[in-house]
């Protein structure tokens, strides 16, 4: 509903329309240095922007002419009010910025292979809560960990920030079914952990943790296990 | 020199003087300003436009599951485009393995019963486009395209158990207009399986063509 709502307003919208001010801009057949620029757009043409896909804008000219422009060239385009155009972008800024956070990750867990995918939502830049899913895909058991941790972020507003976190979680333990037919076995766990996130690019960001489970078990002693990740985010 | 250096001292004497004038105008009319302080905030606009970054759209090809036979893999793929290099890509694909020669010759008992021959994964992914170009039909008409290297990890439920799955590949994508395109993949999958008796590496090749809608 929502979806045809908003289609139909797209379709009855008029799309904004840009000067060029540069003596002219490129465009090329798709987006991307890849492909060949096959017009020139020159000082003063009108450009309506239709879409944009990655760093590249799709325009339309008035003789009906369609191809894409880089970002670098369009940025110094004018709007209606003599302005420059400016464009959404992920930069910088909007990291230190950012709220959501969305990522996969892959290493180890005591021995096992470890595919985590997490989403986080920041209350302050420091501060963030964390939903994760892990499977666990060992040599005799699999299984998987349902996580919430709270993370302090340390120079949130620097390119490499490191943080710390601490979590409750639920780790269900399934053997392999070749080997024994056991049940499955449920573990509550404590989980504390240390990081560090790095700026990439764009919307991009590398994570890379280090995780101690506290495995509270009903035999005489807990169990330890310690985790190692590295993976991508993307924030919003 | 000595002229200059008089000069000099003439106009600062006249700025202070100047200046000294000004402010004893200025205090006598404070209540009527020359310059309103209160400058308008300029509202800085964005560009009112689309952002058409992910890409959606299923799958349908052959897979090779390593003893048990070609089997038809179907699935669905979602890309997000993180620049016109750089790309992710999720998939969830299924397909059901099909009798090992042994099971067809000996004709002995299934190694594998029910839903243990399901064959099901997933696994996220990043692409490189390395070779962006165009295709040619006839002399009029060009469709851009680009070819790719991909890999990722994942995981893959197959004979009653997960297994850790590393897949690798290339792919070619052509975009037939400004919203869909059709994709062209080559995966080998590899994951340990113990359903032969010993832990081996298989080696699971995997062809399909996905149709996928940009938005």
């Amino acid at each position: 509903m929502l979806f045809i709502a908003s289609f139909s307003a797209q379709a009855g919208k008029q799309n904004q329309q840009v000067k060029v001010a540069d003596p002219y801009v490129d465009m090329r057949t798709g987006p991307g240095r890849g492909y060949p620029i096959f017009h020139i757009a020159k000082r003063g043409a009108e450009l309506e922007l239709l879409s944009r896909r990655t760093d590249w804008v799709q325009v339309r000219l008035v003789d009906g002419k369609e191809g894409w422009v880089d970002l670098q060239q369009m940025r110094r385009t004018l709007q209606d009010d003599g302005s420059n155009t400016k464009f959404n972008d992920g930069s910088m800024a909007d990291y230190v910025d950012h709220r959501w956070e969305v990522g996969v990750m892959g290493g180890d867990f005591g021995g096992a292979n470890v595919l985590t995918g997490y989403g986080s939502f920041a209350f302050t830049p420091n501060i963030a809560v964390e939903l994760a899913l892990s499977q666990l895909l060992g040599n005799v058991s699999n299984g998987h960990i349902i996580a919430v941790n709270l993370s302090h972020t340390f120079f949130s507003r620097s390119r490499i920030s490191p943080f710390i976190s601490l979590g409750v979680g639920e780790l269900v333990v399934k053997p392999q079914t070749t080997l024994v037919q056991a049940e499955n076995q449920r573990y509550d766990t404590a989980i504390a952990g240390l990081g560090v996130k790095a700026y990439l690019t764009r919307r991009l960001m590398f994570r890379a943790e280090y995780k101690d489970y506290f495995v509270f078990t009903n035999r005489d002693e807990n169990e330890d296990v310690r985790e190692w990740k590295l993976g991508f985010s993307v924030f919003y | 020199m000595e002229t200059r250096f008089l000069g000099i001292l003439l106009v600062l004497t006249g700025l202070l003087a100047g200046s000294a004038t000004a402010w004893g105008q200025g205090a006598g009319r404070a209540a009527d300003q020359v310059i309103d302080p209160s400058v308008e905030r300029r509202e800085i606009r964005r560009a009112d436009i689309d952002s058409e970054n992910f890409e959606v759209g299923p799958y349908v090809g052959m897979l090779s599951i390593e003893d048990f036979g070609v089997n038809t893999v179907v699935g669905i793929k979602a890309i997000f485009h993180v620049t016109e290099d750089i790309f992710t890509e999720a998939n969830i694909g299924f397909s059901r393995a099909g009798t090992t020669s042994y099971e067809r010759l000996s004709g002995s008992s299934p190694l594998l019963n029910g839903s243990d021959r399901d064959y099901r994964y997933w696994n996220i992914n990043l692409g490189l486009n390395v070779l962006p170009g165009e295709a040619f039909l006839g002399s009029n008409k060009a469709f851009n395209s680009s070819f790719y290297l991909i890999g990722g990890l994942g995981s893959t439920e197959f004979a009653g158990d997960k297994h850790f799955t590393v897949n690798g590949g290339f792919g070619y994508q052509l975009i037939m207009t400004d919203a869909f395109a059709l994709r062209i993949d080559v995966r080998d999958h590899l994951f340990e399986l113990d359903v032969l008796g010993s832990k081996e590496l298989t080696n699971n090749f995997e062809g399909t063509i996905a149709v996928t809608w940009f938005f």
